[in-house]
């Protein structure tokens, strides 16, 4: 049989390639990290009925697809003006939980795991889940799997479909828990809490207790003083589903906060001539460039970010970490990229906890799901935070309720230019005076991975994963060396 | 011996839907149904289960959506850029580089090869790389926003098509056998 070859640069039109210019020093004068954009989603969407957009932006991406189900979901009640039953938005939430775990423990285990628990300088052929479970023993597997079972088999008892979840509706949800599913739902988030506090003494154990890790997560190399963005409750504390967007400035202080539908009052996009993917920054403070410091628009959206910009957790499990996540680190905020790893268990943690709460309100199996849409469809918007970052969808229509325009903001976009600095960050402390250290790629690597940027879009093609590129530029322009994997 | 037929791609992103149209004419070609159906004549003489899916997956979901079988035929779009556009090609997973080894630049994701090692290592039932075949059509419009594909696309789907059925045939005569 004919052997298959896939070249990875053709595959990386555009995607996943870094572009590195050296000044006549040999010191990184610039870098440029280019990932896809998906084109024509607004011309795709416009005539179409807005009900249909919980269904059609679930669609937009193989890995978040519930993180797009509620933002659009919410986005067509704001439509419809309509403000759905305490039980239909618990049912919601309830399914968003899940999926927050599940989607949490893949990138910890799978993604963050092989460079602290196999660590950073393994080769590259260890660096994965495989070398994970070799190193840290089968049983971890298991519960990875396990969890992730568990998860899938909730968003599949309230959204109906196991993969692309299809219950919410504009004015609830359609679909009632019976007390036998309750059950059985309690029961697993219960497993999750236990999961989450085993992954969170794994980090502990394996990553704090090293001190070679703990310099690199509070080293130089991946620190950035940006302002933070983050979904919060009433009593600003992190919320993933519903609540106002908190923006904290570098010094942890209060910079603004605003409803869903005032976000273009405080999101400007920056665009720059080598992508087609914008900058999301502040408005009110303004673009200036890739820089940090509070001068600079710059924000980061992660769950590091939420966790800065809220004044805690609103379960006690997790508020217990948080604390000691900010007592370790020296205080709020933190600044240090790698920390996105220890934030995202914390809120693990606080998922599972929340999973539990829910199943366990006396209301969530109440038939009480669904309240009938009657206002006249204007124009709505609907923010969650996608594990990757708030998430905005904005959606205008006729009165017949057809869509004429829609803007989205996805959770990576946001961070776009944070990932831009710290690849820069990384590449500068690795390359100097033209003379390229080893394991470059795999520091650059950690620090975009940090974001866990997610470009689902891209894995459906084979080879369903994207390979890596940095080209080095002399200060002539010329290409001095291609390292890629 | 249990088979299943995995179109994978997104079907709202052009040709990266190609996957999804061929498993709905391998469907309607053979009678199976879309979805966990069994075939529809259990007493004809091929009385294997087979499956016929449209997935939007990749890594460890699809790993997971794969367990219990002993035989994955995958229907998915490729893009080297150095075929021809609509070129089908049929491969199995054994024969196919990891070109990352796990997660390089990766899209929060591992590998399908590393999800099966994986799941395996774990005790799942999963079939091993040889039994994983893919048909793969050579696409190069797959992130543009629209539900029908590009006509060189759309021709590949009877060729792809008929190799999914040649797969299956030979299944059950290697079978009887």
């Amino acid at each position: 049989m004919e052997r298959i070859t896939i070249d990875p640069i053709t595959r990386l039109e555009g995607h996943g390639k870094i572009d590195i210019f050296l000044d006549g020093n040999g010191d990184v004068a610039n870098s440029y990290f280019q990932i896809p954009e998906l084109r024509g989603f607004e011309r795709f969407c416009v005539g179409r009925p807005v009900e249909e957009m919980p269904l059609l932006t679930n669609r937009i991406c193989g890995v978040c697809p519930e993180a797009h189900h509620m933002a659009g979901v919410k986005a067509a009640d704001a439509v419809y003006n309509v403000d759905p039953p305490r039980t239909a938005k618990m049912l919601r939430e309830l399914l968003y939980m899940a999926f927050y775990a599940t989607d949490h423990t893949t990138h910890f285990y799978a993604l963050a795991g092989p460079d602290f628990i196999v660590g950073p300088d393994a080769p590259v052929a260890e660096r994965n889940i495989l070398g994970v479970i070799h190193k840290v023993g089968l049983e971890i597997g298991g519960k990875v799997i396990q969890m992730r079972k568990f998860g899938h088999r909730t968003v599949e008892m309230i959204g109906g479909r196991k993969v692309h979840p299809a219950s919410a509706i504009p004015g609830g949800v359609t679909k009632i828990l019976s007390e036998e599913e309750r059950k059985e739902i309690e029961e697993m988030g219960r497993w999750a809490i236990d999961f989450a506090l085993f992954s969170l003494q794994a980090f502990n154990d394996i990553v704090l207790s090293n001190k070679t890790y703990l310099d690199l997560i509070v080293g130089d190399v991946y620190t950035h003083k940006t302002y933070y963005m983050g979904l919060v409750d009433e009593n600003n504390k992190v919320n993933f589903y519903d609540g106002k967007v908190r923006v904290v400035d570098p010094d942890g202080k209060e910079f603004c906060k605003y409803a869903p539908n005032e976000y273009m009052n405080h999101i400007a996009e920056h665009v720059e001539p080598w992508t087609y993917l914008k900058f999301p920054y502040l408005k009110n403070v303004g673009w200036k460039g890739f820089v940090d410091g509070k001068d600079s628009g710059v924000y980061m959206a992660t769950p590091l970010s939420r966790l800065n910009a809220a004044d805690g957790m609103a379960t006690p499990l997790a508020q217990e970490q948080y604390e000691k996540m900010y007592a370790t680190l020296g205080g709020k905020p933190v600044h240090q990229r790698l920390a996105i790893h220890w934030a995202r268990l914390i809120e693990l943690l606080y998922a599972a906890e929340h999973w539990v709460e829910l199943a366990t309100d006396p209301e969530i199996t109440s038939p009480n799901v669904h309240k009938k849409p009657t206002g006249i469809p204007t124009e709505g918007v609907g923010i969650v935070e996608a594990p990757r970052g708030t998430l905005t969808h904005h959606y205008w229509t006729d009165e017949k309720g057809l869509l004429t325009k829609v803007n989205l903001i996805v959770g990576t976009t946001n961070n776009y230019a944070p990932i831009q600095m710290s690849t820069k960050k990384a590449a500068q402390s690795l390359i100097k005076g033209g003379k390229v250290s080893e394991g470059l790629l795999n520091m650059v690597e950690m620090a975009f991975r940090a974001y866990d940027p997610c470009f689902g879009c891209a894995t459906h093609a084979l080879p369903g994963q994207m390979p890596l590129e940095i080209t080095i530029h002399n200060s002539d322009g010329e290409v001095k060396e291609v390292l890629k994997r | 011996m249990q088979t299943i037929i995995v179109g994978l791609g997104n079907p709202i992103l052009g040709d990266d839907g190609v996957g999804w149209r061929v498993a709905e004419e391998v469907s309607a070609q053979s009678g199976i149904m879309l979805g966990d159906a069994p075939l529809p004549h259990p007493s004809a003489p091929k009385p294997d289960p087979v499956t016929i899916e449209r997935f939007s997956l990749a890594g460890l979901s699809l790993m997971e959506r794969l367990i219990g079988f002993d035989r994955v035929i995958i229907i998915d779009s490729l893009n080297t850029g150095q075929r021809k556009q609509g070129e089908v090609i049929a491969f199995t997973l054994a024969d196919m580089d990891d070109l990352t080894h796990g997660h390089s630049a990766s899209a929060h994701d591992v590998s399908l090869k590393n999800a099966l090692k994986m799941g395996r290592s774990m005790g799942e039932a999963l079939p091993d790389d040889l039994h994983v075949h893919i048909i793969a059509i050579e696409a190069q419009h797959i992130y543009d926003f629209k539900e029908d594909l590009t006509p060189q696309i759309a021709a590949a789907v009877p060729v792809a098509t008929q190799k999914v059925l040649d797969l299956i045939h030979e299944f059950t005569q290697t079978e009887a056998a």
